[in-house]
């Protein structure tokens, strides 16, 4: 559809047959003939200088959200300008909007679009592909004579990248895990001496303490001055280690340890950053990814961003990555440790776990079974291994109680995710 | 509503005006048959085409995929043997009794093609041997020749130009179409050119009889009165319109064909006068200077678009820091950028290209501002 719909082109076939007849009114010495000929040969020429002159006047041009998230319905506006002096009819607009399902858009300006008017033109379309990097772009504006001899396309050769984000899941399951604390005013608190807004209780005023905070009843009732403690508030923070070890690939599109950690970890910076924590993204794959500390909308689009570019062709084991950026975890937070297997270093895991908990740090363990999954590079274990495997890494995180989970290809990874008890304890 | 509808009209009303003058013409040039004979074959002729093209139509959908793999190759070649055997007997044997009959031949054709028309949408035989009769009538040369080259021209562009219109709104299943007189404009804007200079052609060097034909010793037969040929046009015309509105009664009981490709549909539409472009606020710096600024400038513009405005406020560093490391380019954009809009040195032309390049990467690499609202 690059050059636009319409009537197949007849131009050549017009060409050769007025070059016939005139040739044969020139043999058979017919004025009428060689008339003919002459005045359609001056037509096309004549269709071909207006075709040119309407598409030298036209432009357009797109405005699209660069990013949304799988299956979502994306408006696109477009802007059609005519900058000639003359009105424009049947004039199409071909755009090639890498995340649906067809190729090609088409839209018809049926028209008129009157000279020196600039019309906006909307299309929605569904993001219908699987998250990633896609493209937008070119956009083509597709124009001709009003015999339809000449289409003439006029592309801006301009290519955008559209970022496609995983379809995330809501998850209630970390709401229940904790923070660290904070000076500014938060929605949760923990029963320590702090700066927030719930009082604790009542203790005796010591020097510095303020005169707002005196406690007037209890003052007059001991006879000594009094002040209100006040509780701590937490400002939750978390951490996510994302597991992209090339050992671990198994699978292939929809059902692969890929597509399983990349949604699954969408899913959880969604969650945290959304109920306002401060999130944070190791991972090691082809690349190094930090994303560092922070909340809101923008932080949101950048973790998701860098999530869906990462390629599952690290060399760093998922503990190793855990005791690289160990000192990143804040006492009192939470951290998510997302592996792509269950064949983890046990007595490791459980010094990490040790330490993680000296320390205040709440940390969950996610496991996606890469056996589970169709091998690429290696042979499957024999389930009863699997199987042994998992309960071995499950019994583990109950002995510590750590939350923690094992996800499989069999599982329905939308419905785990968004599941009240999914990172309990295990 | 079908917005298609009054294109389909022009077109089908074009082409059976077309099949009728030409054909028309070239038996008027070449008479063998009495006049009220040839106006009963002629309107017979007609209304078959309307009835077999129409009722053929029907099953178009599978007579198209036939025709469109063996049938069409197999009828175009029986076709130019056809022509070819025609010509070959003409050149032999010019005779006019031998044109008379091949004008009865080809006009005999005429209604089959209009029904392949009407039937598989290809009118391509159609105007092909329409064509072949004007070359029939052109031999003949006079009013029948003038009058067959000057409708040829003037009905073959009208079913262009509905053909187009209605191919191209019909494929986007339109709702809107532009006016049928606002089309019938331009039309007119190109043809009518090309009609005039082919008229006045036709007033300085009147067509005549063609030498190559053995015209016995009465010479070529004797012209019909002028207004015949008025008349003729007249009732062309007439029946094309007649049979345009006919087949249109037809087609309204028939299936559209869904398209194929994602054809989309706007779903708002806003129009404003274009303004003159405001003056420049700032002289452009020159040189390969100002190179790498308007390239720095080209990435904001893309920052800009994916949701990543530079606040005011912000230095370039400051901004692309807020990018991120993962940003590289950007940050080799912003460097070159700095060195060359604060640094002593002109930039050479290997950094002014280099920066040039690095626009759409940095670009590609800013991370959208904000997540999209979930529809």
């Amino acid at each position: 559809m690059t050059s636009g719909r319409g009537a197949p082109p007849v131009r050549p076939y017009l060409l050769v047959a007025l070059t016939a007849v005139g040739l044969a009114g020139l043999v058979l010495a017919s004025s009428a003939l060689v008339g003919l000929g002459a005045c359609g040969l001056g037509l096309l020429a004549l269709a071909r200088r207006r075709a040119l002159r309407t598409a030298a006047s036209l432009r357009a041009a797109r405005e699209v959200y660069p990013s949304a998230f799988e299956d979502d319905v994306v408006p696109a506006d477009l802007v059609l300008e005519n900058r000639g002096a003359r009105g424009a009819h049947l004039v199409q607009v071909l755009d090639d909007f890498g995340p649906a399902m067809a190729e090609h858009q088409g839209l018809l300006e049926p028209g008129p679009l009157p000279g020196r008017r600039r019309r906006h033109v909307r299309y929605e379309t569904a993001c219908s592909r699987r998250w990633g990097i896609h493209t937008v772009g070119p956009l083509r504006v597709v124009s001709g004579d009003a015999l339809g001899l000449y289409r003439i396309t006029v592309s801006d050769d301009h290519v955008e990248p559209f970022a496609l984000f995983p379809r995330v899941a809501e998850m209630p399951s970390l709401a229940r895990l904790g923070g660290r604390s904070s000076l500014s005013p938060e929605d949760h608190a923990e029963s320590r001496p702090g700066q927030g807004a719930l009082t604790l209780g009542v203790r005796d005023y010591r020097a510095g303490d303020e005169v707002r905070r005196v406690h007037w009843p209890a003052f007059a009732r001991r006879g000594a001055p009094a002040v209100r403690e006040l509780e701590r508030d937490l400002v939750p923070y978390f951490t996510l280690f994302l597991d992209l070890e090339k050992r671990h690939r198994a699978g292939t599109g929809r059902k692969s340890t890929l597509e399983y950690l990349v949604r699954t970890a969408a899913s959880i910076v969604w969650s945290s950053v959304r109920r306002g924590d401060l999130t944070q993204v190791f991972a090691h794959g082809a690349e190094e990814l930090a994303v560092p500390p922070g909340s809101g909308e923008g932080h949101l689009a950048r973790a998701l961003y860098e999530l869906i570019r990462v390629r599952q062709e690290g060399e760093t084991p998922v503990l190793d990555l855990l005791e690289q950026h160990r000192a990143h975890l804040p006492p009192g937070s939470t951290a998510a440790l997302l592996a792509g297997t269950t064949t983890l270093d046990l007595e490791r895991l459980s010094e990490l776990l040790d330490d993680t908990r000296a320390r205040r740090v709440r940390l969950a363990v996610i496991a996606v079974d890469a056996d589970t999954f169709a091998g690429i590079e290696r042979w499957p274990s024999p389930p009863e291994v699997i199987a042994d495997r998992r309960q071995a890494l499950l019994g583990l995180l109950r002995a510590h109680g750590a939350p923690g989970v094992v996800l499989t290809a069999e599982d329905d990874l939308m419905r785990e995710l968004a599941r009240a008890d999914f990172l309990d304890v295990a | 509503m079908n917005a298609a509808g009054p294109f389909d009209f022009l077109s089908t009303a074009a082409l059976y005006g077309l099949s009728l003058a030409t054909a028309a013409a070239a038996l008027v040039a070449w008479p063998l048959v009495p006049a009220p004979a040839l106006a009963a074959l002629l309107a017979g002729a007609a209304v078959a085409t309307v009835i077999v093209g129409e009722a053929a139509a029907v099953i178009g959908g599978d007579l198209q995929r036939v025709w469109r793999s063996r049938g069409r190759l197999l009828g175009w070649l029986l076709y130019a043997g056809l022509v070819s055997f025609a010509a070959m007997i003409a050149a032999a044997v010019p005779e006019p009794a031998l044109f008379a009959r091949q004008a009865i031949l080809f006009a005999l054709l005429q209604p089959l093609f209009v029904a392949v028309a009407t039937a598989l949408g290809d009118a391509a035989p159609a105007l092909v041997n329409a064509l072949v009769l004007v070359v029939l009538a052109g031999l003949r040369g006079g009013t029948p020749a003038a009058f067959a080259v000057v409708a040829a021209l003037v009905l073959a562009t009208l079913f262009f130009t509905g053909e187009h219109a209605r191919r191209v709104l019909a494929a986007y299943a339109a709702r809107r179409a532009p006016g049928l007189g606002a089309v019938l404009g331009e039309w007119a804007q190109l043809a009518g050119p090309a009609v005039a200079a082919l008229v006045v052609w036709m007033a300085l060097l009147p067509p005549q009889p063609s030498p190559r034909v053995r015209w016995g010793p009465a010479g070529p037969p004797e012209d019909l009165p002028k207004a015949a040929y008025a008349l003729l046009s007249v009732v062309s015309l007439v029946g094309a319109g007649i049979i345009g509105m006919a087949t249109r009664l037809f087609r309204q009981r028939r299936r559209g064909e869904a398209p194929a490709d994602e054809v989309l549909e706007a779903v708002a539409v806003d129009e404003e006068t274009l303004a003159a472009p405001p003056p420049r606020a700032h002289a452009p710096v020159p040189g390969r200077r100002g190179r790498v600024v308007r390239a720095y400038a080209r990435f904001l513009e893309g920052a800009a678009r994916r949701g990543r405005p530079r606040g005011p406020a912000s230095t370039a560093v400051e901004f692309v820091s807020s990018l991120g490391a993962t940003a590289r380019t950007a940050h080799r954009l912003t460097a070159l950028f700095g060195d060359a809009r604060y640094g002593r040195e002109e930039p050479d032309e290997d950094t002014a290209r280099l920066a040039e390049g690095l626009v759409e990467d940095a670009v590609r690499e800013v991370p959208p501002g904000r997540v999209p609202r979930r529809s």
